[in-house]
């Protein structure tokens, strides 16, 4: 009976989205449709009149009113004409009688002469007007619905871990190109060293690809150690990889078909199949994160298989392209020298590091040079520069030349360690004892037993050298560092195992 | 570049770990039977990953142990939480620490019972009882007597369990919500030995107990077993009306396994009242709980329930998919005679859907598997259950 459920509701799904793409163009402020969208209701209004299929069909709002039951009786877009036209008598009766007369009941223009006795001339020009107020309401409607379009696709993601990308665009373009492509490749992973920014470009291209309204839904999986006791859908760390496959399409079944379309008693191959009849009659865009967490490749991108190519498939991973023969491989290169320009100046706008904000470009091209275009690592570097003269910075920073990504963030923790005042480091000491995805000002103060003044001191001191992250909170802030900054603290400085 | 600092950053980080663990400790200082929060729960396991990996830090450790355990038992995070009860009895022995000890031993039997591992229970709770004799803690010696009691029961060894219940009744003068452990064990043995009405007396017993003495978790598990006696005897009304409010105060308490369980149970209820549609509802919620901690004696039980819901509903296929489920799953755990139950209905269901060749097959399978049970107390009726199935195979075949 599901099966039959979904099916149902699927079909009211469209294939295409094209009456999106002039949606997408609107502003936030425009109240009045475009003329190509009053065309399309005159269109549509005729087209239903003439009992063809409808232009309207693919409006949003016709979408959503396809679930209905008098949807199911009179057809979907009779009937969300029909409480359009009921809304538009509320406010001009005789505009909303008019069409009522001519596209709903079907009668000729020498008719309404007849009923309304007016010329045939105004008559037209009636329709004409009522047309424009009817597509006026349509067009609120649409407004309404695209909003919603991307109020549910936006609370899939994750919260975003940036404020601004900086020398992505091309590759984020080219990325973007190739998931719309119906015909581009699928899966598509972004590869690279931790730190350089792959869920910070997954998430972009996702927020990308929900504005501009290509797919009919998206889904974010993250395949990070978690427990969600407390969720509609509880779940735990998996413990095997067959259990990490399992929760994997568990959890996209829920997200992307609703709950009660996940299998019960759960069942791998019955939720597979549930997603193959959904994903292969409208376009996904899914992304898979963290790939590497766990390592369930093999199976994975077997089942992936069964998707393409219909939907497409993002993952991000740390591992090389070369275990993954079946994957579209995208390695994340370093950011180049103009962008990496660029993101240093804004960290030093953020944190006001004066000496980087009016620093020639020439010496800004110095770290450059030394660092590479990885953005984790030149954040680093800011913070830095906010405690010492920029001439310090570029002589210290020679020493990490030449150096592989891992030695570089060996060499810039330590370098960052050695500068801390005694109480800043005691306090970064502090950090891996925090909960990964943050502790907040009390537990640290509990920790180091200092006292509030210099917890805040330091605290204050670590953010702006980018050793520590502030996660506002609608308390209350909380604290974290980023994972390759934990490993740094737990085993260099603390020389924990 | 060295790592260098003007003090001991090994040994600061050391008293760091120590000093978190005291914060943790501070901030789950609260009545076992409340849920701690998320991000307490968070800090709590933390501190405690950080100090068992410290020997001197031994006395956080148990602390924290033994803090954490009633909380994972109440969120069930066995899957979390195993190694490190185990770890923490590696060191209390280490560390000579009885009274750590016999409390780790008590949750590690509670946890790999739930796991279904009865015996590595049995001998938690066997060596726990011998350690509470030693230190003449008669609390313990009764916790331990009735949860090994509850072990014996699920590993279908009745006679004993009874025996066990009613030792444990015997010493808890002093102990009023051990006394409503016993009976509730008592009501489960009768349970099993389909004594509706002495299972009733003692739910009902261990009702009233807790009532008066345990407003949390003991009394839900009450109000569910009660509900569950009364639905066997077909008083299907007030069997819903318990398991109500069972369900009510697993979820005031936060214990959503638990709560699965009286849901399972009021799914059950529920096929019986011809309710299928309310039946999926509660069973499907059951169900994506115990998948999540991966409780396959739970799930099977669920898959069973779903698969009557869908035949009752007209679903043939998802009904038999469920029941075939159910099947593996029983069998996974290692109770043949529960997975042979079920493959009675899916023989059941494939002769009502005409299948007859594969109804046939699965006969022949359900034979050889009988003989592996031989002696076990549903041997003889399902032997006689198989048989008439095989009547009707016959009968429908011709």
């Amino acid at each position: 009976m599901l099966i039959l459920l979904l099916k149902a509701i699927l079909s009211s799904i469209p294939s295409s989205h094209s009456i999106l793409a002039t949606i997408k163009i609107m502003s936030e402020n425009s109240f009045a449709p475009p003329e190509s969208f009053v065309k399309l209701v005159r269109n549509g209004l005729l087209q239903l009149k003439q009992g063809k299929p409808s232009d309207l069909e693919e409006l949003l709002y016709i979408v959503r009113l396809r679930h209905s039951k008098e949807a199911q009786q009179m057809g979907a877009v009779r009937y969300g004409v029909t409480k359009a036209i009921d809304q538009l008598e509320l406010q001009d009766p005789e505009a909303a009688a008019v069409l009522r007369q001519r596209y709903l009941d079907r009668k000729s223009i020498q008719e309404i002469v007849s009923i309304t006795h007016r010329s045939q001339a105004s008559v037209h020009r009636d329709l004409r007007l009522a047309a424009e107020k009817l597509a006026d309401i349509l067009w609120q409607h649409e407004i309404e619905e695209h909003r919603n379009y991307e109020r549910i696709q936006l609370r899939r993601l994750e919260p975003p871990t940036y404020d601004q990308l900086f020398g992505v665009d091309d590759i984020a373009q080219k990325l973007f190109d190739l998931l719309v492509d119906p015909a581009g490749p699928t899966p598509v992973m972004l590869v690279g060293s931790g730190g350089i920014g792959k869920t910070a470009l997954a998430d972009h291209l996702s927020r990308k690809i929900i504005q501009a309204h290509v797919f009919t839904g998206i889904g974010w999986i993250s395949m990070r150690p978690q427990i969600s006791l407390w969720d509609v859908r509880p779940f735990f760390t998996a413990d095997s990889p067959e259990h990490a496959i399992e929760q994997l399409f568990e959890r996209l079944t829920a997200q992307l078909l609703g709950e009660k379309y996940v299998p019960s008693p759960f069942d791998l191959d019955k939720a597979l199949d549930r997603l193959e009849i959904f994903l292969n009659r409208s376009n996904h865009f899914i992304v898979i994160d963290n790939l590497e967490v766990f390592e369930p490749e093999e199976t994975l991108l077997t089942i992936l298989r069964r998707f393409t190519p219909y939907t497409k498939f993002l993952l991000t991973s740390r591992k090389s392209p070369t275990v993954y023969p079946d994957v579209y491989p995208v390695r994340i290169p370093p950011i180049n020298a103009e962008a990496s320009l660029a993101l240093l100046r804004h960290e030093a706008r953020k944190r006001n590091v004066v000496s980087l904000i009016h620093a020639r470009d020439e010496d800004l091209m110095t770290i450059y040079d030394t660092v590479g275009g990885n953005p984790l690592a030149l954040k680093l570097v800011v913070g830095q520069a906010s405690y010492h003269a920029l001439s310090t910075v570029l002589e210290d920073i020679q020493l990490a030349r030449g150096k592989t990504v891992q030695d570089l963030y060996d060499y810039l923790y330590r370098w960052a360690w050695s500068n801390l005042s005694e109480p800043e480091q005691k306090i970064f000491l502090a950090m891996p004892l925090l909960p990964p995805e943050g502790g907040d000002f009390e537990q640290i103060v509990a920790i180091t037993g200092m006292d509030e003044d210099t917890v805040h001191d330091a605290l204050e001191k670590l953010v702006s050298r980018s050793l520590v992250d502030v996660i506002p909170g609608l308390e209350q802030s909380t604290y974290a560092v980023h994972g390759l900054t934990r490993t740094f603290v737990q085993e260099q400085a603390a020389k924990w195992r | 570049m060295a790592i260098d600092a003007s003090f001991d950053s090994p040994g600061i980080f050391r008293r760091y770990i120590e000093r978190n663990a005291r914060y943790a400790l501070s901030l789950i200082k609260v009545p076992a039977s409340q849920p701690l929060s998320r991000k307490k729960l968070t800090i709590a396991f933390q501190a405690l990953q950080y100090t068992l990996a410290l020997p001197e830090l031994w006395a956080f450790s148990k602390q924290l142990l033994l803090a954490l355990a009633p909380q994972m038992e109440l969120l069930d995070l066995r899957v979390l939480w195993l190694p490190y009860l185990k770890e923490g009895l590696r060191q209390s022995l280490n560390q000579h620490d009885e009274e750590a000890e016999l409390s780790l031993r008590y949750y590690l039997g509670n946890f790999l019972r739930e796991a279904n591992a009865y015996d590595e229970a049995i001998e938690q709770y066997t060596r726990g009882m011998v350690l509470a004799e030693k230190r003449g803690d008669v609390g313990m010696k009764v916790r331990l007597l009735n949860r090994y009691a509850f072990a014996l029961r699920r590993k279908g060894d009745l006679d004993r369990a009874e025996e066990y219940a009613n030792l444990a009744l015997s010493l808890a003068e002093n102990e009023p919500i051990e006394q409503g452990y016993s009976n509730l064990v008592l009501g489960a043995v009768r349970y099993d030995q389909r004594r509706w009405d002495s299972c009733l007396t003692y739910a009902s017993r261990a009702l009233e107990i807790w009532l008066e003495h345990d407003a949390g978790r003991n009394l839900a598990w009450a109000y569910t077993n009660l509900g569950v006696t009364l639905w066997r005897k077909g008083e299907l009304e007030k069997a819903k009306k318990y398991l109500e409010s069972g369900i009510r105060i697993f979820e005031e308490i936060g214990d959503i396994v638990h709560q699965a369980s009286a849901k399972m149970n009021m799914g059950a209820v529920l096929i019986e009242a011809n309710e299928p549609e309310r039946a999926l509802s509660y069973l499907a919620e059951a169900e994506k709980v115990f998948h999540a901690i991966q409780d396959k004696r739970r799930m099977a039980m669920v898959a069973n329930n779903l698969a009557h819901v869908y035949q009752m509903m007209g679903i043939y296929d998802d009904a038999l998919d469920a029941f075939q489920q159910s099947v593996s799953l029983w069998q996974a755990v290692g109770e043949p005679a529960r997975a042979l139950n079920v493959l009675h209905s899916v023989i059941s269901l494939l002769l009502d859907m005409g299948e007859i060749q594969h109804a046939q097959k699965l006969l022949q399978e359900a034979y050889l598997e009988l003989a592996s049970i031989e002696g076990h107390p549903d041997y003889e009726r399902l032997v006689t259950d198989f048989e008439r199935l095989e009547m009707k195979t016959t009968v429908v075949a011709d």
